[in-house]
């Protein structure tokens, strides 16, 4: 990893200044950052070593289709699937190139489940259902790629989209079982750590310099590099003043799940600026359905006992309570004022991280949405 | 810039990175302890209309953790010293007065005046904590009272064979607003603590133990410890003199692996059991330790297992052998330390407070 070079701390030169007091300050500052990071883990690993509750096993055989995107859909995939493998009896899975009529009869399933289904053949889709076999399909890039979606599901039996906005547009379609299944967190990666971090960051943002993203963090950049922050992602070279912060945001540096988690728990404060659904540049959806379900990424900072400061989606206190369990923004200044706010008071910022720790191991895990999703089929 | 504003900020740095682990062990501990307190079950509430003396023994931990439990339970408690308790029950008329030991430092008259008591139609009840150490006192006293409670096993059939009619066995537990995890000094960090009497058992331990301790960072604290034979190898470790509870708690809290020995059952052996009653209870520091989220490894006393699960919640020794390959082990393993420290906790807070005992003890009346 990249020696990041921290913004010099502005002393006090009127004070008498000598070494032993440096020491002594330096040893009081270490002690109690080291207390304070060392406090929160251990409450947070008991939270997060308690026993899930358990979800019901079923007696069937799923096909799974994989996405076939690889990253950053891999990670997903192994999510749905490693989990789906302690629920049922089997769990077949294939890419979306492998699905044949031929793959299907011998995987002789009682349920075929799609993943985002962008790539899988739709006469294909036709023929499980005459087959007999239930076929089920969920979503998960709505509503940024509706004008593809739109047409595909019209192939499955049941849909389950995470973005709450979209169920009317395909119930108009003529799909009858239409449901809201919003993401959750991995929890095999996205936990609290154990041990010390190795990154000691106040703020983290995560995530490509989408056009809104640039425009919301232009005017603040300069007060939000005050703190100890990091930037990762795609083209955050567009940023006007990248040049000046470069050595603190890393371009091209694509990080596994691993990696995310370890860079959320090692940092206070992780921000979550959610896509724009109106950003044509990258969107393919031509009735702007507006975004109202948080991204994959709120489930998993909250995942981590970090505090999360998320822009503020519609769905969003469904599954986090702000002011309890995340804070929210709705103005780059308010997220300015929570973030110097909450690194000058760890008590509460410990207290909203524990919390949101809590709720997503017992809320939002994959286990909880795929016995929610079986639940549904299976009723 | 300057350089010189430059040097003081590496100084603060370094300064600040060393302790920064340091702080790290204290706050995972304490944050694992604080969680696992978090997770406790709330008891059913337990209420009873009633107004109750306490006389306290002055074993300062036990009288406040017993008073503050009955305050909580009962409608009225009244903390009373042994020499006013006549003259005070005749004017408050309490439903029932619970003596502590009534040892030691007891009025000489106390036992006629629980006879008065019981006159008025108060009811009485003794709470033998010290048993079986004093039986040669006890022995005298228990027929005086209604209900005797003993912490000890063992000594259930003597009071029974002595003519008491109601006797129940009902164990120690441990006052938890004074025997919780906190976060202590410098000046109480050791990785192996051990504080108690210097009775000859322990002081055989000690000394066999000592060659292997000399390069430890060691407490050993109480009295009487001029009776080890390896002062060269032990007397930095040694404090003299007894350490109160609020100082005790610190050491525990401080300690990587604390020590308990229960003193000695023989007759002679530094007690006045002369009935030869043979120890089968664990003592309160059992409860104490383990209520400051502490690794513990103790010595086994037959009854130990009713209250933990010896390698899950606490760690037991048979002989001075194994004790020492258990520390060794402990000191390596943090985690498994940890884990088992907040197990120890978790027991403790659950079972064994003073709340939970108080309330097996009304529910006899």
């Amino acid at each position: 990893m990249s020696k990041v070079k921290w913004p010099a701390r502005v002393p006090d030169l009127t004070l008498s200044y000598d070494s032993a007091q440096a020491r002594a300050r330096g040893r009081e500052d270490g002690y109690r950052s080291g207390y304070h990071e060392g406090y929160l883990r251990g409450r947070a690993d008991v939270i997060a070593s308690r026993r899930a509750d358990p979800v019901p096993f079923r007696q069937i055989r799923v096909l799974y289709i994989a996405s076939g995107k690889g990253f950053p859909y891999s990670p997903l995939d192994e999510a749905i699937s490693s989990t789906l493998r302690s629920m049922v009896a089997e769990v077949i899975i294939i890419e979306p190139g492998q699905l044949t009529v031929e793959a299907v009869l011998q995987a002789a399933p009682d349920l075929v489940l799609v993943l985002d289904g962008m790539f899988v053949n739709n006469e294909m889709m036709d023929t499980v259902r005459q087959l007999g076999i239930r076929s089920a399909v969920w979503l998960t890039d709505d509503p940024y790629y509706t004008d593809m979606t739109m047409e595909n599901v019209k192939h499955y039996d049941y849909i389950f989209t995470l973005e709450s906005n979209c169920i009317p547009y395909y119930q108009q379609l003529g799909c009858t079982h239409v449901y809201h299944l919003p993401f959750a967190a991995h929890t095999e990666y996205y936990r609290p750590s154990r041990n010390i971090s190795p990154l000691r960051r106040d703020v983290s943002f995560i995530g490509s310099a989408y056009w809104n993203r640039i425009a919301f963090f232009d005017p603040i950049i300069d007060r939000l590099m005050q703190h100890k922050t990091v930037i990762n992602g795609i083209w955050w070279d567009r940023l006007p003043k990248y040049t000046a912060y470069q050595d603190r945001i890393e371009l091209n540096k694509w990080m596994g799940p691993a990696e995310t988690a370890e860079a959320y728990n090692g940092s206070k404060i992780v921000i979550n600026l959610h896509r724009s659904h109106e950003d044509d540049t990258v969107n393919n959806n031509a009735v702007k359905i507006p975004a109202a379900s948080p991204n994959p990424r709120t489930f998993e900072i909250s995942a981590c006992a970090t505090l999360q400061i998320s822009d503020s989606r519609s769905d969003l206190a469904k599954y986090y309570t702000p002011g309890v369990e995340i804070e929210t923004y709705s103005s780059p200044e308010e997220l300015l004022d929570k973030i110097e706010y909450y690194l000058a008071h760890e008590e509460e910022r410990r207290q909203i991280a524990l919390n949101a720790l809590e709720r997503t191991f017992r809320d939002h895990t994959y286990s909880k949405r795929l016995n929610e999703m079986l639940s549904i089929i299976y009723a | 810039m300057t350089d010189r504003v430059k040097t003081v900020e590496n100084v603060a740095e370094t300064a600040a990175s060393a302790s920064y682990l340091q702080g790290y062990e204290d706050g995972l501990r304490l944050g694992v302890c604080q969680a696992v307190m978090e997770r406790i079950p709330a008891t059913e509430p337990y209420y009873r209309d009633m107004k109750v003396f306490y006389i306290p023994q002055g074993f300062h931990a036990i009288d406040q953790g017993i008073s503050a439990a009955l305050s909580s339970l009962v409608r009225e408690c009244i903390v009373v010293e042994a020499p006013k308790m006549l003259e005070l029950a005749q004017k408050e008329r309490p439903d029932l007065i619970l003596v502590l030991n009534g040892l030691h430092v007891f009025p000489e008259n106390h036992l006629e005046d629980i006879r008065r008591v019981r006159a008025m139609g108060i009811k009485t009840a003794v709470w033998f904590v010290d048993d079986p150490y004093f039986s040669e006192d006890t022995a005298a006293a228990c027929t005086a009272y209604d209900v005797v409670f003993t912490h000890e096993l063992g000594c259930v059939p003597f009071y029974s064979a002595l003519g008491v009619r109601r006797v129940h066995y009902l164990p120690l537990a441990v006052n938890v607003d004074m025997f919780k995890p906190l976060r202590c000094g410098p000046e109480h960090l050791y990785d192996i603590c051990f504080i108690g009497n210097a009775f000859w058992n322990r002081v055989a331990i000690f000394d066999e133990l000592a060659p292997f301790l000399r390069d430890k960072n060691v407490l050993i604290a109480g009295g009487f410890w001029e009776r080890l034979s390896q002062q060269d190898l032990l007397g930095r470790s040694v404090r003299l003199g007894f350490i109160p509870p609020e100082e005790t708690v610190r050491y525990y809290n401080g300690s990587k692996v604390v020590i308990n020995i229960h003193r000695p059952d023989e007759w002679g052996q530094d007690n006045r059991n002369s009935h030869r009653i043979s120890g089968k209870s664990i003592n309160p520091r059992t409860y104490e330790i383990n209520a400051c989220g502490a690794m513990q490894i103790t010595d086994i006393r037959e009854d130990l297992t009713n209250y933990y699960r010896p390698g899950y919640d606490i760690e037991t020794f048979t002989s001075p052998e194994e004790l020492k390959n258990k520390i060794n082990y402990y000191l390596e393993h943090e985690e498994e330390r940890r884990i088992m420290a907040a197990r120890g906790l978790y027991t403790t807070r659950q079972e064994h407070t003073f709340i939970s005992r108080m309330r097996t003890f009304l529910e006899q009346f």
